[in-house]
């Protein structure tokens, strides 16, 4: 029963590629032996389908750069520091200016 | 009769190698460049990341309620500690693993907010429900919502984003095995809770 979990399991990172090329072999000989494996294997790469089409990419946020890139000002203490004394550098950029 | 071969991430590691050396190149020169104290090279990294930051945490809330706002807090944390990043992994990786904390943090709150609201009439529950789904992927989306997160976001990882269990593992911060069980035990719970439904998954 363990045996057979294990090689269920075994045929799910089979079907990710992710076994090393000497369990993939070991792997690929057992289901050509087993109608049960070729069937879970049909029936998992079924499942991966299915869940790719699950999820459609979601769409573009057009003002998110925008939106950081006020948050990160905001929370700037230089720019925090600017903006307390903006009225001080305004009225001294005001009085060079006349 | 012998097993088709896997499709999925050998031959496309091959494919990707070039560009992925170029990809790695770039974000480590960009982050190099703003500890050097060019700041427009922040805005570079978020214009390369933002989509796939918000897709990661569409996919691990299943749904796309809040993904701006996590994706927001995101990009800030990165902001505020660029500086001391230590080059011994991707960029992506720690990205990536800031994006998934974000969301368990997120859901986390929004368990606490939970318990302090009036349960909600949410029948959720995919075949004993009357509404019919005749969408497959509708009927997958809700399906695969119904499993743990910690069971969720591996699979999707791995099968939506193309990630390799080893890139999962450094993500989710667990063991590649821990991976690899994790993506088997949501097949085997998504086939479970699709057993009833078998018929409209043939249609």
């Amino acid at each position: 029963m363990k045996k057979r979990y294990d090689e269920i399991e075994l045929l799910s990172a089979y079907i990710d590629g992710e076994l090393s090329h000497e369990e993939e072999k070991t792997l690929e000989e057992k289901i050509a032996l087993s109608k049960e494996l070729k069937e879970k294997l049909a029936g998992l790469k079924k499942l991966k389908q299915l869940t790719q089409k699950a999820y459609k990419p979601i769409t573009e946020s057009p003002y998110f750069e925008t939106r950081l890139t006020a948050e990160i000002n905001s929370s700037n203490p230089v720019f925090v520091k600017l903006k307390k004394y903006s009225p001080i550098i305004g009225a001294v950029f005001g009085s060079l200016l006349l | 009769v012998s097993a088709s071969k896997p499709t999925d991430s050998n031959n496309e590691k091959k494919e990707l190698q070039f560009p992925q050396i170029l990809k790695l190149d770039d974000d480590f020169s960009l982050i190099q460049r703003f500890i050097e104290g060019d700041e427009t090279c922040f805005k570079n990294l978020v214009h390369r990341h933002k989509e796939k930051v918000r897709n990661i945490i569409y996919l691990t809330l299943s749904n796309t309620d809040s993904v701006d706002d996590i994706a927001q807090e995101v990009f800030i944390t990165v902001y505020k500690n660029l500086k001391s990043f230590r080059f011994e992994s991707l960029f992506t990786t720690w990205l990536y693993r800031i994006t998934i904390n974000k969301c368990r943090d997120h859901i986390r709150k929004v368990k606490i907010r939970g318990i302090f609201t009036p349960m909600k009439e949410d029948h959720e529950n995919l075949y004993e429900s009357q509404t019919v789904y005749s969408d497959v992927p509708e009927i997958m989306h809700k399906a695969i919502k119904r499993l743990p997160e910690k069971l969720r976001t591996p699979l999707l990882l791995k099968d939506i984003e193309g990630l390799s269990y080893q890139e999962i593992a450094e993500t989710v911060q667990c063991e590649i095995g821990t991976v690899k069980s994790r993506i088997f035990r949501a097949r085997e719970g998504l086939k479970n809770i699709l057993k009833p439904l078998e018929q409209e998954l043939k249609g």
